[in-house]
């Protein structure tokens, strides 16, 4: 079993890397990029008894390997940062990026597969061809509720189309830092940010211990 | 905690009684052909869902819509006023709180009688409500470094969309995007 799940994340990382690497990853249209990834990433837990009875460990593992390629998370950090970024050097803006996209990983993991279950509706997207700047929607249909959709900002750059904002059910996920992120930052600096950031992390990494949920 | 399927029932069943109600609230906002789906909804799932235990209408492509009164007076120009956190009922505005009085006010299970049905009623679809919150709520406090701000902005953002059934108008807040040719 173990070995199993060992070897579905090594495939999973190699598609990734191959997909990186490779040309069509390039070529791939925004919509079809986020239905690809987002099927691939579902159908994997899906069929991963570990996942589904709470390995956060295993889904963090996953999330990074087959998703995070396609975020361009530089981007996500300057936006929820706002006006501090311009001041930030390029050590602290590294390292800002680093703990906000750990932070971000492990969100989008536990909502992956609190949704995982779910019916998922991919829509077309309305765009001209020569635009590099898109909104692809996403809708997680379930009964008795209205559906979920999922908005993903994307943008075209060398290396294929890259995520800069997920919004959930009207909410920026991005935007959605803004105020915690500049208070903070008025107050004890970028440094400061990133320490904050540096203790969420740590404290979320240990209750992700075996043996807990 | 209920097991799943029990749990799904319950919440299909509130949720139905509920599409009445929303049903009535899009229309004031001046959308009858929302409302007519609304009510088309609550027809077949009344009769072929059993009492809405079922959500079939879904499955048959009848969207569930989410309306309520604080979402038709900002539909009408009402802005939202100061934030507010309410005792039981968690985050709102000035705006919501009023719609919240009015959504009790039509409420039919808060209009049932006799009274013992209907607070058993109100109690079970509190239990229903707040073990979907509970999933969501444990995530917005994972991703977040100051609850109360982020818990805030969320639901700013979340009403706003609403109020415009998920297609506000730009805020100038990430990046000028291109209208996506709609």
């Amino acid at each position: 079993m173990l070995r199993s799940i060992e070897r579905a994340v090594a495939g999973v990382a190699l598609a990734a890397a191959a997909t990186l690497a490779g040309a069509a990853g390039v070529d791939t249209s925004p919509d079809e990029l986020v239905k690809q990834v987002t099927l691939e990433v579902v159908s994997i837990i899906k069929s991963d008894k570990d996942i589904q009875s709470g390995d956060r460990k295993k889904i963090v593992g996953l999330i990074e390997a087959k998703v995070l390629p396609h975020f361009d998370f530089t981007s996500m950090s300057a936006t929820a940062v706002g006006l501090g970024w311009r001041k930030a050097t390029p050590d602290q803006k590294l390292r800002l990026t680093e703990e906000f996209k750990t932070l971000l990983v492990r969100t989008y993991a536990s909502a992956l597969a609190a949704y995982s279950q779910q019916r998922f509706d991919f829509r077309p997207l309305h765009a001209r061809p020569s635009d590099t700047d898109v909104t692809v929607q996403v809708r997680i249909i379930q009964p008795g509720t209205q559906p979920v959709s999922i908005d993903y900002g994307m943008e075209k750059t060398a290396s294929g189309w890259k995520a800069y904002d997920v919004v959930v059910g009207g909410v920026s996920l991005v935007a959605n830092y803004r105020t915690e992120f500049s208070n903070i930052v008025r107050a004890e600096g970028i440094d400061g940010l990133i320490r904050n950031l540096q203790a969420k992390n740590e404290s979320l990494s240990q209750s992700e211990e075996p043996g807990k949920k | 905690m209920l097991p799943t399927p029990v749990r799904n029932g319950v919440r299909n069943f509130f949720s139905n009684v509920a599409d009445l109600f929303i049903g009535a609230n899009n229309l004031l906002q001046g959308k009858p052909e929302e409302a007519l789906t609304d009510w088309m909804r609550f027809a077949f799932n009344t009769t072929f869902g059993v009492v809405g235990i079922a959500d079939w209408a879904t499955d048959m492509g009848l969207e569930k819509h989410n309306e309520d009164f604080g979402q038709t007076f900002g539909r009408w120009g009402v802005g939202s006023g100061p934030y507010i956190v309410l005792p039981f009922l968690g985050p709102s505005t000035a705006r919501d709180s009023v719609g919240t009085v009015f959504d009790m006010h039509f409420d039919p299970v808060s209009n049932h009688d006799p009274v013992d049905e209907r607070n058993a009623a109100i109690a079970l679809r509190i239990t229903s409500q707040r073990a979907d919150l509970l999933e969501a709520s444990r995530l917005l406090e994972q991703a977040s470094l100051d609850p109360y701000l982020f818990v805030r902005d969320a639901y700013l953002q979340r009403r706003r969309s609403l109020i415009y059934d998920g297609r506000p108008p730009r805020e100038p807040l990430s990046r000028a995007n291109p209208p996506a040719g709609e």
